[in-house]
């Protein structure tokens, strides 16, 4: 495989841009001053877009702009955090069953069912709801979540690999169950698994909004892409912009990843077919 | 269950039965222990955050007494189980009513909601799902494409601000919310059947490209038929297997949508329910709306597996189809 991003179309060489900017301004939001976060101006209340502030002021008059750049590195940080620990957690499953198999196998294939038996948000907002709202809580609940698909993919590519003879040849060499499984299995499962941590990664986006859209999230006065949505829904008629202000933010970031994922399952696929 | 030696169609028929039903009661017996489990999830004495930080210790001995909490796990788990059976669910810590009774007021919302957005999904994604595929990369198609890609990614808290932006506020025909007048069913079901209809619109186009490409629509070409046809009669009964999964397994999106739908737009459903009992803490009715809702889902489903075996055998042999969930 060439590069990363090489071969990809077009849109989705612009959509990883797009990806690559909303993550350094994640990566650069957690240091923005409360001081400009979190200033409340009231004689600015609900105030329209203007030089003053770009994206306009919110109910309490603080600047859109600004905490959306904060809210960046809150709502982009939980999802990768829950992308990251899902996917460690289920292909680290996936693989021990994979070889394993028997027991294992059915176990973790009965442990995904019943994960899966609550529909897409719902084990996450109850789970969210209990442990209370926290950045650290909200990663846990989306990553309970969040590891099935990781599981089945990794055990379901476990099993294929490992009737390939460089397993067994590796086995024989030596080599122990941990490092067959790490140095031997894992490189020639990984692109599907990146592939669905891409895919996964809008998916995470829009889960840690919903959170805290319905308030078992991010609490405030931190501003989560979804807290803000949700702080600005009662002031739709009066200051649209508080409202779509941040709804773009989440539009584009996550259009940007699933074209990017899309892309990438495309090649991955060519690449497949040989 | 089978005559003689040989299983009769008949007795394999009803061991299939037996067995789904097998599997479903216990994925559903997994469930009810998994949101049993919720309430010890809780940090802390469950009972005293419920009560919140002004209750006597009284008061919290006194509740906690009341759920039971100060039984050993084990009998904990064996009244919630035998509750269940009963169609028990408890109490609401804040009205005492019965946790069923709270459910079953709010289901007719829910229901009403979540059928009038799946039916506009379909409504809306047969049609240009067949559109799209008849005229594929034509300029039609590649708008479609956008435009269901574009409702895949729109979360339901993001159209419904624009919806309502745009028909309440900018048109003024649509009333914001509540549940006053059917004209209220409007935005919401729109916003809840939004991304379905997107998602199934694909489908639709995927399955009736691939039905195409198939010899014997040829042979119906060739035959003089019209292509509009020949999609329909021959192509349209083997695309819609797939399709029907697809569509069963969303009004489990359908589902969780309503919990951020009904919040939303203020409908009295089980999803605003759910929330309401969120934000006050009540989390018996927390646990009794999350039970109801992953049963429906996972009966939902069931029978979906169910009614494709039956559609098409083929898939009975190699176990119940789940490309359509990963």
């Amino acid at each position: 495989m060439k590069g990363a991003f090489g071969g990809l179309p077009t849109l989705a060489r612009a959509a990883g841009a797009v990806l690559a900017a909303s993550l350094l301004l994640a990566a650069t939001g957690a240091a923005l001053p409360d001081s400009l976060v979190q200033h409340i101006d009231l004689s600015r209340r609900l105030a329209a877009p203007g030089t003053l502030a770009p994206f306009g002021s919110d109910e309490l008059g603080r600047s859109v702009a600004w905490r959306l750049w904060r809210g960046a590195s809150l709502s982009l940080g939980v999802a990768i955090a829950a992308v990251a620990f899902s996917a460690v957690l289920g292909s680290a499953l996936g693989l021990v069953a994979g070889e394993r198999g028997g027991a294992f196998d059915a176990g973790l294939r009965k442990l995904a069912d019943l994960v899966l038996a609550f529909p897409g948000l719902l084990l996450a907002v109850a789970l969210a709801a209990v442990l209370g709202p926290s950045a650290v809580n909200t990663v846990i609940a989306l990553s309970a979540v969040g590891w099935v698909p990781y599981a089945r993919l990794a055990l379901t590519e476990t099993r294929r690999v490992a009737t390939f003879d460089f397993v067994a040849a590796a086995r024989s060499a030596g080599a122990g169950t941990p490092r067959l499984l790490l140095r031997h299995v894992l490189p020639n499962i990984a692109a599907p698994l990146v592939v669905q941590a891409t895919l996964h990664l809008a998916g995470a986006i829009l889960a840690e909004s919903a959170l805290s859209f319905l308030g078992v999230g991010v609490p405030p006065p931190a501003p989560s892409w979804g807290a803000m949505l949700a702080a600005g829904r009662t002031h739709i008629l009066d200051a649209p912009h508080v409202v779509l202000v941040p709804a773009a933010a989440i539009l584009v970031v996550v259009l940007a990843t699933n074209v990017l994922g899309d892309a990438l399952v495309e090649r991955l696929d060519a690449a497949r077919r040989g | 269950m089978t005559t003689g030696t040989v299983p009769t169609r008949i007795g394999l028929h009803v061991i299939a039965s037996l067995r789904w039903a097998a599997s479903v009661l216990l994925l559903l017996a997994g469930v009810a222990t998994i949101v049993f489990f919720l309430i010890h999830l809780i940090p802390g004495d469950p009972a005293a955050a419920m009560l919140g930080d002004g209750a006597s210790p009284a008061d919290v001995a006194a509740l906690r007494h009341d759920l039971g909490l100060d039984l050993p796990l084990q009998v904990q788990y064996v009244r919630w189980f035998s509750g269940l059976l009963r169609g028990d669910l408890g109490h609401s810590v804040l009205t005492k009513r019965p946790v069923t009774g709270e459910i079953l007021r709010a289901l007719p919302a829910t229901v009403t909601l979540a059928l009038a957005a799946f039916l506009a999904a379909v409504a809306v994604a047969i049609p240009t799902g067949v559109l799209a595929a008849l005229r594929r990369g034509r300029w039609v198609d590649q708008a479609l494409r956008l435009l269901s890609l574009a409702g895949v990614s729109t979360p339901n808290y993001v159209s419904a601000p624009v919806l309502v932006l745009l028909f309440s506020v900018s048109l003024g025909l649509l009333p914001v919310s509540g549940r006053d007048t059917p004209a209220s069913l409007v935005l919401p079901a729109a916003t809840l059947g939004l991304s379905m209809a997107a998602l199934l619109s694909r489908m639709v186009r995927a399955s009736v490209v691939e039905e195409l490409g198939r010899p014997y629509v040829a042979a119906a070409l060739a035959r003089g038929e019209a292509p509009m046809a020949a999609a329909l009669r021959h192509a349209g009964r083997n695309a819609l297997p797939p399709i029907l999964v697809v569509a069963g397994l969303q009004i489990g999106s359908l589902l969780t949508g309503a919990v951020v739908t009904e919040t939303i737009f203020s409908w009295p459903g089980i999803g605003r329910l759910l929330i309401q009992s969120i934000q006050r803490r009540d989390y018996p009715l927390v646990q009794g709306c999350v039970l109801f809702i992953a049963v429906v889902y996972s009966v939902v489903n069931a029978g979906v597996d169910l009614v494709v075996s039956r559609l098409d055998p083929r898939t009975e042999r190699s176990g119940l189809p789940r490309s359509g969930r990963a």
